[in-house]
């Protein structure tokens, strides 16, 4: 029973060591895009933040995909996003703003690795087109919906 | 001898209209003028032949044509007339547009201004003054690359527009851009700083000491000034210092204790007390003021700026410790680029 105990006394303590080399989605800046200069595409200024995978083994093989889901007057919406290629080698995405101004908006990204096989979600609030960062949710699975009507609600 | 015929004379004879010198003469010269004889047997044969026809009155419609035969007449002349002063003030315009060619005002006005309280726009050229000293705003349209708001009291000099740089010179006040153009075609000169837009949207102010401030909304910037560069993104601000230049940049939302010691390490007040307070005080994404450090502290105290950056994110690999602490350009780089998604 005591070693029973003891191991989950240490898993439980190395729980946050083992989540950091786990599969997720990691949101930054445009700045992250890359600061190049003359090659610096125009379209990475107008970014809303920009998206990559990390702990996978084939970083340009991971699917992403994002929805922003929106409470607008009350009403429930959701717009399907367009991902704009950023690095594919490195599986950078970035996201422009493609939901309607006014409201509380959430953008949600669900990525899969192929191997380790695994999947995650990261939550990212937005303020217009600014995301907010101290708000923003990284999960290790997929988001479900509890939490993103929970985040919904806590904005608005 | 030569003979002068009198054949020009004879129809005249024949009507009895010559006087009587000239009579005399055709007589004297008919006697001996065969010639002249036989063509006033002709000439008196067809006035006889004349004099025998009927006089009858013409039909309406001969009349009728012979009027509107006049009128053709009268229309072409006045047609020709009008053609006449049409001709004449082509000519006394093509003049005057030569005179107005020769002197006109040849100076390119790449730049629209609306005054933002009269509503109307004017096309300025490089060189003009924007000033809003007296109260009023004013929006400069930067070409199709975005616009660029003037707020009251400041003063900003037009510059010169080509296809690789539009350039605005703030000598005092505040500007707010908005730009979408590719990097380093917008640039605000400012006295302690130019401001190359890399980004989107900020706002810059210049006091009357010269020393001032760029705030970013979107996107990001660089201020640069005699080989020293700060990288301003969205959410953080820096200072700008007619002595030094471009100042440590730092988050707004950072904590107040950190914004002052950036402030007092930037002038000097202090600077390894106000080092100790930055290091301590700074999260996560403040590691954009302390990597900006690295290359600004004494060689003594970037150990320690290292080992604070490191704690939050160490370096990618080949971004050595020892590279970066001899300030390898390509692993600062490194360095700030994965840095950056903290940012």
């Amino acid at each position: 029973m005591s070693r029973l105990i003891a191991l989950l006394v240490v898993l439980m303590l190395a729980a946050p060591a083992i989540a950091g080399t786990m599969f997720r989605l990691e949101i930054g800046p445009p700045i992250a895009a890359g600061t190049g200069t003359a090659n610096t595409p125009q379209v990475k200024k107008k970014l809303a933040f920009v998206v990559r995978p990390l702990v996978c083994d084939k970083a340009g093989s991971v699917q992403i995909t994002g929805t922003a889901e929106g409470l607008v007057n009350g009403m429930r919406q959701s717009v399907e996003l367009s991902l704009i290629p950023v690095n594919a080698a490195e599986g950078v995405y970035g996201v422009l703003q493609q939901w309607p101004e006014g409201g509380h908006w959430v953008v949600q990204l669900n990525g899969s690795c192929p191997s380790p096989k695994a999947s995650a979600s990261t939550l990212v609030p937005m303020n217009g087109s600014t995301f907010i960062r101290e708000k923003t949710q990284v999960l290790r699975e997929p988001a479900t919906r509890q939490q993103l009507e929970a985040l919904l609600k806590e904005l608005s | 001898m030569f003979t002068r015929h009198v054949d020009d004379s004879l129809p005249r004879y024949c009507d009895g209209e010559l006087s009587a010198a000239e009579r005399q003469r055709v007589d004297a010269h008919l006697v001996s003028c065969a010639r002249c004889r036989m063509a006033l047997e002709e000439i008196q044969f067809s006035a006889n032949v004349v004099r025998q026809l009927k006089v009858i009155s013409a039909p309406p419609s001969v009349w009728n044509a012979i009027v509107e035969a006049g009128l053709e007449t009268r229309l072409a002349r006045s047609r020709a007339y009008r053609l006449r002063w049409a001709v004449a003030c082509g000519v006394v315009l093509a003049a005057a547009a030569g005179v107005y060619w020769s002197i006109r005002d040849t100076t390119p006005k790449p730049w629209a201004v609306a005054r933002v309280n009269d509503g109307g726009t004017r096309r300025m050229a490089a060189g003009e003054w924007v000033d809003t000293r007296g109260g009023s705003t004013a929006r400069i349209i930067v070409g199709e690359l975005g616009t660029v708001d003037v707020a009251p009291r400041t003063r900003v000099r037009l510059g010169q527009v080509s296809q690789s740089e539009y350039r605005l010179q703030l000598d005092r006040g505040t500007i707010s851009a908005e730009i979408n153009a590719p990097p380093r075609l917008f640039i605000v000169d400012t006295p302690a700083s130019a401001v190359v837009d890399l980004g989107c949207a900020y706002t810059v102010t210049v006091g009357d000491d010269g020393a001032g401030e760029l705030r970013m909304t979107k996107g990001w910037s660089s201020l640069e000034w005699k080989g020293r560069e700060s990288l301003v993104p969205a959410g953080a601000m820096c200072r700008t210092r007619p002595a030094s230049g471009p100042g440590t940049p730092y988050f707004e939302d950072a904590s107040a204790a950190l914004k002052r010691a950036v402030d007092d390490f930037d002038v000097g007040r202090d600077r390894s007390q106000a080092l100790d307070v930055i290091v301590r005080e700074a999260r996560v994404r403040d590691t954009l003021t302390l990597w900006h450090l690295l290359s600004r502290v004494d060689a003594s105290d970037r150990a320690r700026v290292y080992e604070r950056i490191a704690e939050f994110e160490p370096p990618p690999a080949g971004a050595t410790r020892d590279r970066i602490l001899a300030l390898d350009a390509d692993a600062l780089r490194r360095w700030r680029e994965e840095l950056a998604w903290k940012w």
